[in-house]
């Protein structure tokens, strides 16, 4: 092992110290600003979606009149299908994405790993400005005429093609997604090296932190299913701007033209793995933080990143769930379903690890434990009704409903956002060198809970009973009149979401700016790597290159010595 | 550091390999899911052509997979020649590599002017949208592989023949010869099938 690479001087001036850095730390800040910001603009979507469900025809308040003032402030039904459009897209590509794998990604890994760096510290500052890039060209799309894409996030032909989506807005969203693509791509390269050949002399594969194994899994399924969303996208933007038919609607057997539902092949053989690239950071985030937050050592870590990694490999091969009305041949849609509940195994034998290690634990509720508890709730939940919509007969009845929403939500939404947050409010230190405020914090939690719990239970409820998902007024159908109040009660709850964010926002800003300095360099204390250096993590993290003698979670063992109840990967181990 | 600076070199190469190795897998399968598809219209068409087109002359296409075998085979060559000290060896197969590379773009822009001599154009059904699409990103994918070709040419230029050069050719021309199967794929299923 060695670590000479690419040693350099800590950069003096603005530009390369924060703009054009190669330092994964301010590399990881600037993903974190980045998803904050899109976090924003994506959640005010959906607050724009949902007041139009729940009062349709009346003037969204304050900012409406100012964003549709042709309409007196009522959101129109073209700009309501490009904000569900756009609300998708932002918040899985442009928010959970830089969040959680390209800042805690950037972040974590070299710290964790005992790495003074990335692999490729340069492939990494491109990964960056290629998604910076990409997210100038979404936000372009739009202001130019027609507006943004409005063919929903999965933007499926015939809604994508030109005859659905005339105007280059539809264009610009492929175009942004494909340079995305090449960025996160650069960024699993990156990601994959550097676990395999930088872990600190001693460290084993199951002596990584699961926070690791979940983000290095993530990186492997980007690195494999990126490019196959990079070419669909990309023949989709030949249709649309050359004139040839891959996509185009038409008998392929009889006249020789394209196929609509080739594209949701194409489309759900990434999208399925990209669930999971989603969550599989926030898993590792989690099964990491109950440990440390419950004194006691990861029940069944290795069995948990074995189960995590099961579940990247069977990831793989369920994406037809997602189409089963597509006149799938049965044989086909029983594969596909027996192949979804297998997923099933994996997953329950790591969430019966999570219990196990919560289990007579003696826990200590902080903020960040409060969150991991919350994501053991939400995607429990999100998990259990994911199995109505695996299971063909239920699928039918219940596709394009607001169950599914409700579903992908509890699972990629909830759990993935509370993930985020579990992860700021404990990094952050080692982040910025200060501490967020717990009140504050626990506010936050709490606030967040009720209300996403309100919106995606309440989802859960109006699909069931039937209510389509992407319509602009469902209440002009007679079975839906009764349905008003509940979707009120979803908007408002969501109206109560947004507010509790504006806590975090307040918290995150005024510890940046006018926090204290923290003295203590492991306020949480736990034994990873990471915490054995000062906070802030100094240029190049590690003086020494630390060895490794023993695993992440050694904690609450009665025979530890000077008043610690934990120690640090970097002490020899000492038997329970 | 205590390390020597031989075992240096080593990890330096192993993580280049190794990054290389997973950029190569992604690559793949970005075509992967080209050839996917060519194989569902395929098989949706009992007739191939469709549309009553025929297959396209194969003389163009043949000389153009010959190239950029002959492309591959000198850039190996290069790199042996760098492995053997040959200093002036080197910079001859390393612009013969150029050169061919070059008259393979060159080709390829005869391919599709033939095509729309034959009558098979943009907009012509399927047929037509599977040769151009599919040619046109491996096309982009060779004036990559060309830049990263060039990206060679300062070390060249200087006799540089340091192990950071090592690196960086063996790295391109492993992309160089992923494109060249990719080629002889496209060549086999597209118009030879
Ligand atoms: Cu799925």
């Amino acid at each position: 092992m060695t670590y000479a690479h690419g040693i350099h001087e800590a950069p003096k001036t603005f530009i390369s110290k924060y703009i054009i850095s190669f330092d994964h730390k301010v590399i990881a800040k600037q993903f974190l600003w980045y998803g904050i910001f899109f976090l924003g603009v994506g959640g005010m979507m959906a607050l724009l979606i949902r007041w139009t469900l729940a009062y349709p025809g009346e003037a969204f308040p304050i900012l409406g009149s100012l964003l549709f003032p042709h309409t007196n402030g009522v959101v129109p039904p073209d700009t309501y299908a490009m904000l569900f459009t756009l609300h998708g897209t932002i918040m899985i590509f442009y928010a959970i994405t830089p969040i959680l794998i390209g800042a805690f990604g950037n972040f974590c890994i070299p710290l964790m790993i005992g790495a003074r760096d990335m692999a490729f510290p340069m492939l990494n500052m491109l990964s960056f400005w290629f998604a910076f890039l990409s997210g100038l060209v979404l936000l372009a799309s739009l202001f130019i005429p027609y507006g943004g894409a409005a063919g929903g996030w999965t933007s499926y032909p015939t809604l994508s093609t030109l005859i659905g989506s005339p105007g280059a807005g539809q264009t610009l969203w492929c175009l942004a997604i494909f340079i995305l693509g090449i960025s996160s791509t650069m960024g699993a390269v990156n990601y994959i090296t550097t676990v395999i050949s930088f872990r600190a002399p001693g460290m084993g594969y199951f002596d990584m932190p699961l926070t690791v194994w979940g983000l290095w899994l993530t990186a492997i399924l980007n690195a494999i299913f990126l490019p196959v969303l990079g070419a669909g996208v990309m023949l989709l933007i030949f249709d649309r701007v050359f004139g040839t038919h891959f996509f185009l609607a038409g008998a392929a057997a009889t006249s020789g033209t394209g196929d609509p539902v080739l594209f949701q092949h194409v489309f759900w053989i990434f999208g399925h793995p990209e669930v999971y690239i989603l969550i599989l950071p926030a898993w590792g985030v989690v099964s990491d933080l109950l440990s440390f937050f419950s004194r006691k050592p990861a029940f069944g870590a290795k069995a948990t990143a074995l189960s995590m990694t099961t579940i990247t490999i069977l990831s793989t091969v369920v994406y037809g769930h997602h189409m089963f009305t597509t006149q799938m041949s049965p044989l086909l849609t029983q594969t596909f379903m027996t192949l979804t509940m297998t997923i099933s195994i994996p997953s329950a034998i790591f969430f019966a690890n999570w219990l196990g290690t919560i289990w007579r634990g003696s826990i200590r509720f902080h903020s960040p434990m409060l969150f991991s508890l919350g994501i053991v709730f939400v995607f429990g939940l999100g998990g259990l009704t994911g199995l109505y919509l695996g299971t063909v007969s239920t699928d039918l009845y219940l596709h394009d409903t607001y169950f599914v929403v409700g579903h992908f939500h509890y699972t990629m939404a909830a759990s993935v956002l509370l993930g985020g947050f579990a992860g700021t409010y404990f990094w952050f230190p080692k982040m910025f060198g200060k501490m967020m405020n717990e009140t504050l914090a626990k506010i936050h939690f709490w606030g967040s809970m009720v209300g996403l719990n309100g919106i995606f239970f309440g989802m859960l409820l109006v699909g069931y009973a039937g209510m389509h998902r992407r319509l602009y007024n469902p209440f002009v159908y007679e079975f839906m009149k009764d349905m008003t109040s509940i979707n009120t009660m979803i908007t408002i709850s969501a109206l109560i979401m947004g507010a509790f964010q504006l806590v975090f926002v307040y918290n995150f800003l005024h510890t940046l700016i006018k926090g204290k300095p923290v003295t203590d360099n492991n306020p949480w204390e736990v034994g990873t790597l990471e915490w054995t250096i000062p906070s802030p993590a100094p240029h190049y993290n590690f003086k020494e290159i630390p060895t490794v003698k023993c695993g992440p979670h050694e904690l609450g063992n009665p025979n530890l010595k000077n008043g610690r109840d934990f120690q640090y990967q970097t002490e020899e181990l000492v038997e329970a | 550091m205590t390390t020597g600076t031989n075992e240096i070199l080593i990890a330096e190469k192993e993580r280049a390999d190794l990054a290389m190795t997973v950029t190569l897998v992604s690559f793949a399968m970005l075509f992967a899911t080209l050839f996917l598809m060519y194989a569902v219209f395929r098989s949706a068409n009992p007739v191939w052509p469709p549309m009553g087109f025929a297959k396209t002359s194969l003389l163009l296409p043949n000389l153009s997979l010959a190239i950029i075998f002959f492309s591959s085979l000198f850039l190996h060559t290069t790199q042996r020649m760098y492995q053997l000290g040959n200093s002036r060896k080197v910079s001859y197969f390393y612009y013969l590599t150029l050169i061919f590379a070059l008259a393979f773009v060159g080709i390829q822009f005869l391919i599709w002017k033939q095509l729309k001599l034959d009558g098979i154009y943009l907009d012509s059904g399927i047929f037509a949208s599977i040769i151009y699409g599919f040619t046109w990103i491996h096309c982009a994918h060779v004036v990559m592989g060309f830049l990263g070709l060039l990206y060679c040419f300062p070390m060249i230029r200087a006799k540089y023949a340091n192990h950071n050069f090592s690196i960086r050719l063996s790295n391109v021309a492993k992309f160089w010869h992923f494109l060249g199967i990719i080629w002889f794929l496209m060549i086999l299923f597209i118009f030879v099938l």
